[in-house]
C-alpha cells in the first residue's frame, strides 16, 4: 500500500445548465512516503485540478485520495481543514502570502492555529525562515521581498507545522531561471533533510532530472508514470 | 493569543481610515438611538408635569359611570377636606361652546373654576401671561388660553387654526352649547406651555353653573392635591373610603388622554429603535462585506493553510464588536456633550421646556443595540464568503 493512493478520480466542471466538461477523467496514482515526484503535461491537461484534489483543497467528483491509510475526500470539511494545518503543506506559483502581516506573522498565525504558544510559534517561524535563507529579514512585509523571496517565505511556510507532504503547484514560473533554480534546490534540500514528501507540479524541463519520478498527464489522465 | 483576535486586529490596522469610518457612522447610530429616547423621556416627564399642573392635579373625582355630572359636590368636598392627606380640592364644571371675536370663532374648552380654590389646585393663576386672574366673585369675566388668541409673538397656535383676536380688556361674545348668548370681560391671557390648557376658556364655576341653571352641588369633576409625605395611592384609598357618591381615579394612570398623548411617543421611540437596530446592522452588514469581499483572497489562503472558518468567522465578528464598542465610546462622548449643551440651552416645545432625560439603562439599551446588530452583521457577512470554495477564489474564478 503506497502512501499517497489516487485511485479513478473524475472531477468535472459544470457550464450553464445542462453542459459539463470532464478535466480528470479517472485519474490512478501512487506515491510513496518520502519521494519527490514531478506533476508533468501539456496546459490545461488537469495538472493544477489533481493537485489541489490531493491536497485537499477541492472536491473531486468521483475516486478517492487515500494517505496513509486514511480515506480524505470523505473527511468532514473541518477534518480536512485540520489535516491541512497538521499534515499538509502547499507552494503556489503565485506565493498567496498575506500583505498586511509581516512574513514572520505570516507564518506564525499557522502556528497559532495549531494550538503553539505565540512565543513558540514565532522561534518556530524564524527558524523556518532562517531555513529558506531569510533569517534577516524577518520583520519584513511580503511586498518589501523580491518574488524569489517571497517564494522562500511561502516555502517556509509550508513547512511551519512540519508537513507529512508538500504540493507545489508552478513555483517557479513567476521566477528567473537562477531564482527558480535556488527554490528548487531548497525542495531537494527539504526533501532529503525531512524526508518530506513532495508533489510538484511543473513546466520546466530541468528539473525532470532533478527529482524521483516524473507523472505525465495528458487530457485528464496519468499517461505515464515510469 | 486568540488567532481570531489577532487576524481581527491585523485587518482593523490594515484598514484604518475604513474604521474611522465605520465608527463615526455607529457613533451616530448610537447617539440617535440614545438621545432620541432621552428626548422622548423629556417630553413625556414634562407631559406629565403639566398634566398635573393643569389638567388632572394629583387625583380626580368624577361622576360615576353612567352620570355626566358629580351631584353632591359640596358634601364630596367637606369629606375631601377633612381628610388629613388632603392638602385642597376644588371643582369644576366643564363645558363647550364658541368663543367670537369681530370676524369669526373658535370653540375652546370652558371650565368652570372655583376662582378662590382653583389656586390650590392648579397653577392657572401663575401662568397669566397678560392681564389678571379671575377677580373674587367677579362673574363677568373670562381667561383666556394663549392657543385661542395666537402667541404672545403673535404667531399661529401650535395647531395651525387662526387665533381669534381678543385682547385683554376686551368684551367676548360667547354662545354655551345650551344656546345662551353672553359676553364677558378678557381678565387675562394665560400661557400654560401646554398645548392642553392653552385651548382652555377659565370662568367662573357659578357663573356657569347659572348659564346651564345647575345647583351648587353639579359639577363635572373635583381635582385634589395631596400634602406631602402621602402617595396617591393612600389618599385614592381613603377618599375611597369615604363613601362618597362619585369615583376617584388617579387621572394620570388611568385616563386615556394621558396614554395616547404619552403613546405616541412610545411608537416613535420604538420606530428610532427599530431603525437604529436596522441601521446599525446595515452598516456592518455592508462594511464587512466589502472588507471580507476584498479579502476573500486572503480568506481562502488562509483556509487553504489550515486555518477554519470558524477562525476566520470569528475574526470578523470580533472586528465588528471592535467597531462598535468604538462606535459607542465616540457615540456616549458626542452624547454627553449633546446632552450638556441641551441642559444648558433647553428647548420649549408647545409643552414647556423641555430638558433631555435619560437613565443608565437606556444608555445600555442602546449600547446593546450597536453590539448585538454589529454581531450579527459581521456574522452575515463574513459566514457567506468564507463558505466559498478555496480553489476558485485561488482561481480567480469566483
Ligand atoms: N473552476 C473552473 N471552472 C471551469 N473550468 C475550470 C475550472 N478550473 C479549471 N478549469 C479547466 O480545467 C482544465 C484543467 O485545468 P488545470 O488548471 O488543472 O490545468 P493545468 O494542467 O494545471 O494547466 P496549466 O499547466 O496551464 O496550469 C482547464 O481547461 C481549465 O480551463
Ligand atoms: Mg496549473
Amino acid at each position: 500500500m503506497a502512501f499517497i493512493e489516487v485511485k479513478n478520480i473524475r472531477k468535472s466542471y459544470q457550464f450553464g445548465k445542462n453542459n459539463s466538461v470532464e478535466i480528470l477523467k479517472g485519474v490512478n496514482l501512487d506515491i510513496e512516503y518520502g519521494e519527490f515526484v514531478a506533476l508533468v503535461g501539456s496546459s490545461g491537461s488537469g495538472k493544477s485540478t489533481l493537485l489541489y484534489i490531493m491536497g485537499l483543497l477541492d472536491q473531486a467528483n468521483e475516486g478517492k485520495v487515500i494517505i496513509h491509510g486514511h480515506s480524505m475526500l470523505e473527511m468532514t470539511s473541518t477534518e480536512q481543514t485540520n489535516a491541512r494545518l497538521k499534515y499538509l503543506g502547499y507552494v503556489f506559483q503565485d506565493f498567496n502570502l498575506i500583505p498586511e502581516l509581516t512574513i514572520t506573522e505570516n507564518l506564525e498565525i499557522i502556528g497559532i492555529a495549531d494550538s503553539m504558544s505565540v512565543e513558540e510559534s514565532r522561534s518556530r517561524a524564524h527558524e523556518c525562515l532562517r531555513e529558506v535563507g531569510l533569517g534577516d529579514q524577518l520583520s519584513k512585509l511580503p511586498s518589501e521581498l523580491s518574488g524569489g523571496q517571497q517564494q522562500r517565505v511561502s516555502i517556509a511556510r509550508s513547512i511551519m507545522n512540519k508537513p507529512l507532504i508538500l504540493f507545489a503547484d508552478e513555483p517557479t514560473a513567476n521566477l528567473d531561471s537562477k531564482n527558480s533554480q535556488e527554490i528548487m534546490s531548497l525542495f531537494r534540500s527539504l526533501n532529503k533533510k525531512f524526508n518530506m514528501t513532495i508533489v510538484m507540479v511543473t513546466h520546466e524541463d530541468d528539473f525532470k532530472k532533478q527529482v524521483d519520478r516524473v507523472i505525465e498527464m495528458k487530457d485528464g489522465v496519468v499517461i505515464d508514470s515510469q | 493569543m486568540n488567532l481570531s483576535f489577532f487576524l481581527a486586529i491585523k485587518n482593523l490596522k490594515s484598514s484604518i481610515k475604513l474604521f474611522f469610518l465605520v465608527v463615526s457612522i455607529l457613533s451616530f447610530s448610537f447617539i440617535n438611538l440614545s438621545f432620541f429616547n432621552s428626548l422622548n423621556n423629556g417630553i413625556e416627564d414634562v407631559t406629565n408635569t403639566k398634566l398635573i399642573d393643569y389638567a388632572f392635579a394629583d387625583l380626580t373625582i368624577i361622576p360615576k359611570e353612567e352620570e355626566t355630572f358629580i351631584y353632591e359636590t359640596e358634601e364630596i368636598l367637606k369629606k375631601v377636606r377633612s381628610l388629613g392627606s388632603v392638602y385642597a380640592a376644588s371643582p369644576r364644571l366643564s363645558a363647550t361652546g364658541s368663543l367670537f371675536d369681530d370676524k369669526g370663532s373658535f370653540i375652546p374648552v370652558i371650565k368652570g373654576i372655583d376662582i378662590n380654590e382653583e389656586r390650590y389646585i392648579s397653577k392657572f393663576h401663575s401662568s397669566i401671561e397678560r392681564g389678571s386672574y379671575l377677580g373674587r366673585n367677579v362673574r363677568d369675566e373670562v381667561i383666556l388660553g394663549d392657543e385661542l388668541v395666537g402667541n404672545l409673538d403673535g404667531a399661529k397656535g401650535t395647531t395651525g387654526f387662526e387665533p381669534l383676536d381678543l385682547r385683554v380688556g376686551q368684551r367676548a361674545k360667547l354662545i354655551f352649547d345650551n344656546g345662551v348668548e353672553k359676553s364677558y370681560t378678557v381678565s387675562g391671557i394665560m400661557d400654560t406651555l401646554f398645548w392642553i390648557p392653552d385651548f382652555y376658556l377659565l370662568i367662573s364655576i357659578d357663573e356657569l353653573r347659572e348659564v346651564y341653571g345647575f345647583n351648587e352641588d353639579i359639577s363635572s369633576e373635583i381635582l385634589i392635591k395631596i400634602n406631602e409625605g402621602y402617595t396617591k395611592e393612600d389618599v385614592k384609598v381613603q377618599v375611597a373610603n369615604l363613601g362618597i357618591n362619585a369615583k376617584v381615579i388617579d387621572s394620570l394612570e388611568e385616563l386615556s388622554l394621558a396614554e395616547t398623548i404619552l403613546e405616541s411617543q412610545k411608537i416613535t421611540t420604538l420606530l428610532a429603535n427599530v431603525i437604529g437596530i436596522f441601521s446599525t446592522f446595515i452598516v456592518i452588514f455592508i462594511i464587512i462585506y466589502i472588507n471580507v469581499n476584498n479579502k476573500k483572497k486572503q480568506l481562502s489562503i488562509l483556509k487553504a493553510v489550515g486555518i477554519s472558518e470558524k477562525t476566520i468567522i470569528k475574526s470578523y465578528v470580533i472586528l465588528s464588536l471592535l467597531y462598535a464598542i468604538a462606535g459607542i465610546i465616540i457615540g456616549f462622548i458626542g452624547f454627553a456633550m449633546l446632552t450638556l449643551y441641551l441642559e444648558l440651552n433647553p428647548i420649549k416645545l408647545p409643552m414647556g421646556f423641555f430638558y433631555p432625560q435619560y437613565t443608565i439603562l437606556e444608555l445600555l439599551t442602546s449600547s446593546l443595540i450597536i453590539i448585538v446588530s454589529s454581531l450579527f452583521g459581521g456574522f452575515f457577512a463574513s459566514h457567506k464568503t468564507v463558505k466559498k470554495n478555496i480553489v476558485s477564489v485561488l482561481r480567480g474564478v469566483d
